[in-house]
């Protein structure tokens, strides 16, 4: 018996032939010698910086001699001629609101437009886009590891803005600026963790009076490299024994997955205690009156940089100066990261900045670690994989 | 005398026989119809797969055999695979007990307030996967779990349950998916003939015994169909076993391939050698189950033959079934919900207590309906999408399906087969390839709407197609046949008969499509733009900005919202397709 017309073998063709036809047009898009070396490197042309003749590059020429409203003027005057004085920018902050809207009060005319999302995607799609040739981002702020690999690439424009100098030194790149930092220390709660318990030092992590009531974050590679480089260049130990420290702890402690998963199981009371938290999480919980403390800081303190960079192929670099020079200064971006119990990049504010604690960050060379990822990632799968229970 | 009447004008209405000239330009329409859907299928699934085995093979350490067996050694593979399977298949398992008993007593039982039991029944589904995985940590975590406390407080303190453990993780995403499987059977069991069960139950057979060996094999296409998704599913699942499972150290080769998509340079080679091995899976299962399915008219109970789909009368098994299932419906909707609410009212985490019930805000709702952060236009889009989505994946998988059960088609099994690969694709997979191929196309179609509703459709087409086929394995041929000879084309067959004898299938596919649609993230969060924000995204924002009571707000939201959709699609389904009494 038959259902509807028979389809018989010449007929089958006819409706396998499209797919064949159409799925290499999707491959055929890829333009020969694609790797992830995208656009930056290509325009290196005769020029002795590197993005060499964008429009970037001739912007920040424009207006290298100018400063204060006269510059404000000319870039203002530039950025509202492109894409109806809209600015793209791809960032990570947590709450992009208060900027957008602060920023376009100073500068009515001038539209930001974000795009959010987390550092590695930002990276992707910025790699992608260079790879294309298309513009996306205007100014991106993202993680400084994240942004290092951005600069490899050499898809950066180098940092310029007259607000520079405000900036604590080591959030000083050579092609992008830190705005904002993220202190990370212990916290503990204090129904579950007595003020006479807490923890000495890094070394103190191990103790067994933390067994069944320590995390540790286990995606945090970056502090781990600080902490670890931090320990060979101050203490003078051998990497080995700087990783055995580590081990000791992972052994001692639960592997959680996220910090805002181990935030929220450190105030439920799940855990005492997390390694390696957020100060500023921590801040906004306790304003709340959650049970939650971090001081006093006994460990090396590692700052994790979120940093600006303005790339090569930006449509709208004038906007994008503007922005950066908004969120650098002290009443504009700077302030709303206080705000918002962040520790900001200007160095005056740092200094006062309630929720900081007195304790200093360790200095880290973010560009050794950047280029030596994969090895501190593989090394510390390594530890966390030894911990749990 | 023989009278001759002859029958006036205008009664018999005159069509061309087939054969006839006319009909050609019909045929070959359908033919084209046939091709462009088998083309766009191939389109769709195809591209990123190029995608990913281009970039494997020209990245990294390449393809090779030897690359392959780097990428399974090391220390602790062995584990992780180990663990990975018993996940999957536990998972799987949960799913498709609790989501078939859930959909037989759906469908079987004379309970009251049906709309009202299939959107609880859905609900698991609706809540957004991070939270669903927090709220059952916050009942069943060793030391705080609500469900803990109380069976400490009730003397049970040796009967305790550790969500961080694999049994754990398990449980928690076998729950969340089972709604999947119910929504299958519970359109497989519509559609199945009372009448076979109740010739057993007069034969001398109990009632479990009419349901093992008469209904449950008659709704095996849909039953094999689940557990090869559910399986494939839990193999690429990331986030469950990484919240539950690391801090227990039970790590999955999943947090293999999120290392591998997330390293810079990013390790294609490895994550195409990870995608192609659930790739062969897939393939294998799904092979294995057309095997089985083969002989399909033992499971085709819409005939030509009448027939009305009837509650079953449980009789003296009514009353356990019902306490079971009030205990199940207890547990695993009403609970996490109330947890859910909890959360939504506390301006940060505490167990529940009486003292407690002193920090009680409405803070958190506030700060969700305020919100100045574009969460009005992420609804609209995510909304748009999902109804576009969920239409077209349907329509699409409707038409394939047919090509692949119904039709006379050589290689028509292969039309399944690829409708099955996107199960293989990492959602970060995915989205990586839609970026590549539509930043070069002139179409425009990146930073657009257009491109998350390519990634939606191609990801969610697995699902549509198991719906579908579900449905369509149990039309028997000869209603089709009766149509073809009095005279319909194919256009006219299909649409008349077939699509509202599928209706019921169809219909809880496209539910299933809109609601999970509006919860994807890892293509989401690559692909849009700021006009095009959605849901999830806000979702993962509201989590990584630490603001789980908002989000708990936002879920509680979703669930009512929902609910009342799926409630609502529940009633209007009941008009279409096979009627119930």
């Amino acid at each position: 018996m038959r259902a509807a017309p028979a389809v018989k073998g010449k007929r089958a063709l006819l409706m396998i032939l499209p797919a064949l036809v159409l799925t290499p047009l999707a491959a055929c898009a890829a333009p020969a010698g694609t790797t992830d070396t995208p656009a930056g490197s290509q325009t290196q042309a005769s020029g002795q910086t590197q993005c060499g003749g964008t429009a970037t590059i001739k912007t920040i020429q424009d207006v290298a001699q100018q400063t204060g409203t006269q510059r404000d003027a000319t870039l203002l005057d530039a950025a509202k001629k492109v894409n109806g004085g809209a600015i793209n920018l791809y960032t990570e902050i947590n709450e992009p609101g208060p900027l957008a809207d602060g920023f376009k009060k100073k500068y009515p005319g001038l539209t930001v437009k974000l795009y959010r999302a987390g550092s590695t995607q930002i990276r992707q799609r910025v790699l992608e886009e260079s790879a294309a040739q298309r513009s996306g981002a205007d100014l991106i702020e993202m993680d400084g590891l994240e942004m290092a690999i951005l600069d490899e690439n050499k898809l950066l424009a180098p940092a310029s803005s007259p607000l520079r100098d405000q900036v604590v030194p080591a959030g000083q790149f050579a092609d992008f600026t830190a705005d904002r930092f993220s202190y990370i220390v212990p916290t503990w709660n204090t129904k579950r963790l007595a003020a006479s318990d807490v923890p000495k030092s890094l070394e103190d992590l191990a103790d067994s009076r933390f067994k069944g009531k320590l995390a540790l974050e286990g995606s945090d590679v970056f502090w781990f490299a600080a902490q670890v480089t931090n320990m060979e260049s101050e203490k003078g130990m051998t990497q080995a024994q700087a990783v055995d420290v580590f081990r000791n702890i992972a052994k001692n402690a639960s592997i959680t997955s996220g910090h805002t998963t181990t935030m929220e199981l450190v105030v439920a009371g799940q855990y005492g205690i997390n390694a390696n938290g957020y100060i500023h999480r921590a801040a906004a919980l306790k304003a709340k009156g959650a049970p939650i403390e971090w001081s006093p800081v006994n460990i090396p303190l590692v700052a994790e940089a979120t940093t600006l960079g303005l790339p090569c192929l930006s449509a709208n670099p004038a906007g994008a100066l503007l922005l950066q020079d908004y969120i650098l200064s002290a009443d504009g971006g700077q302030q709303i990261f206080v705000q918002q119990e962040r520790t900001p990049s200007n160095a005056k504010l740092a200094a006062q900045q309630v929720g900081a604690t007195t304790v200093q960050p360790i200095k880290v060379d973010l560009a050794k670690i950047s280029k030596e990822f994969q090895t501190w990632s593989d090394l510390w799968d390594s530890v966390v994989r030894g911990g749990g229970k | 005398m023989v009278r001759t009447e002859v029958a006036p004008e205008g009664v018999v209405q005159q069509h061309d026989a087939p054969g006839q000239p006319g009909r050609r330009w019909g045929t070959i329409l359908t033919y084209l119809l046939g091709a462009a859907v088998v083309g766009t299928l191939a389109y769709l699934v195809l591209s990123p797969l190029v995608y990913l085995v281009w970039r494997g093979i020209t990245t990294g350490d390449g393809l090779s055999i030897d690359n392959i067996g780097n990428a399974y050694s090391g220390s602790g593979t062995g584990k992780m695979i180990f663990n990975s399977v018993v996940f999957a298949v536990g998972s799987a398992a949960v799913s498709l007990v609790t989501g078939s008993a859930l959909a037989f007593f759906c469908v079987r039982s004379n309970a009251p307030l049906k709309p009202l039991l299939y959107a609880a029944s859905i609900v698991p589904l609706i809540v957004p996967g991070i939270l669903f995985t927090i709220t059952w940590v916050f009942l069943l975590s060793k030391d705080v779990g609500v469900i803990n406390i109380a069976l400490r407080s009730m003397g049970l303190a040796w009967l305790q349950i550790n969500a961080f453990s694999l049994p754990g993780m398990i449980i928690v995403d076998g729950l969340h998916l089972s709604p999947l499987v119910f929504m299958l059977m519970f359109a497989a069991l519509r559609a199945t003939d009372p009448a076979l069960e109740e010739s057993a139950l007069m034969s001398g057979a109990s009632i479990p015994q009419a349901i093992r060996r008469v209904t449950a094999p008659l709704v095996r296409p849909a039953l094999l169909g689940a557990a090869l998704i559910m399986v494939v599913r839990g193999l690429e699942s990331f986030e469950t076993p990484a919240v539950l499972g690391i801090p227990a150290g039970n790590w999955v080769l999943t947090s293999r391939i999120y290392d591998a998509l997330h390293s810079y340079p990013v390790r294609y080679d490895q994550a195409a050698i990870y995608s192609l091995t659930l790739l062969v899976i897939t393939a294998t299962g799904l092979i294995f189950v057309q095997r089985v399915n083969r002989r399909a008219e033992r499971f085709q109970t819409i005939s030509g033959k009448g027939f009305r789909p009837r509650p079953l009368d449980l009789g003296a098994w009514r009353w356990p079934v019902s306490i079971g299932f009030g205990i199940y419906f207890f547990f695993v909707v009403v609970l996490p919900l109330a947890m859910l609410v909890w959360m939504s009212l506390m301006p940060f985490y505490q167990t529940p207590s009486i003292s407690a019930l002193g920090t009680v805000t409405l803070d958190n709702y506030r700060r969700l309906f305020g919100a100045t952060d574009g969460v009005l236009v992420a609804i609209k889009n995510s909304a748009i999408l999902g109804v576009t989505s969920a239409t077209a994946v349907m329509v699409l998988m409707s038409i394939a399906a047919w090509l692949a059960i119904k039709s006379k088609l050589r290689g028509r099994q292969f039309v399944d087969t690829l409708a099955a690969f996107p199960l293989a694709f990492p959602g970060l997979v995915m989205g990586a390839a839609l970026i590549f191929i539509y930043l070069r196309s002139p179409l425009p179609i990146y930073g657009t709407l257009l491109i998350l509703f390519i990634a939606y459709v191609t990801r969610y087409m697995p699902y549509g197609m198991r719906y579908a086929s579900a449905s369509l394995m149990q039309v028997s041929g000869e209603l089709e046949e009766s149509a073809t000879m009095s005279g319909a084309t194919w256009k006219d067959t299909f649409r008349r008969i077939v699509l509202p004898l599928m209706a019921p299938g169809i219909l809880a596919g496209w539910l299933y499509v809109f609601i999970v649609s509006v919860r994807e993230l890892s293509s989401s969060i690559l692909l849009y733009s700021q006009d095009t924000r959605v849901l999830s995204v806000t979702i993962w924002e509201l989590w990584e900005n630490g603001r789980a009571g908002v989000l708990s707000a936002l879920g509680v939201v979703m669930v009512l919202t929902l609910m009342a959709l799926v409630g609502l699609i529940y009633k209007l389904g009941g008009r279409i397709g096979v009627r119930d009494y």
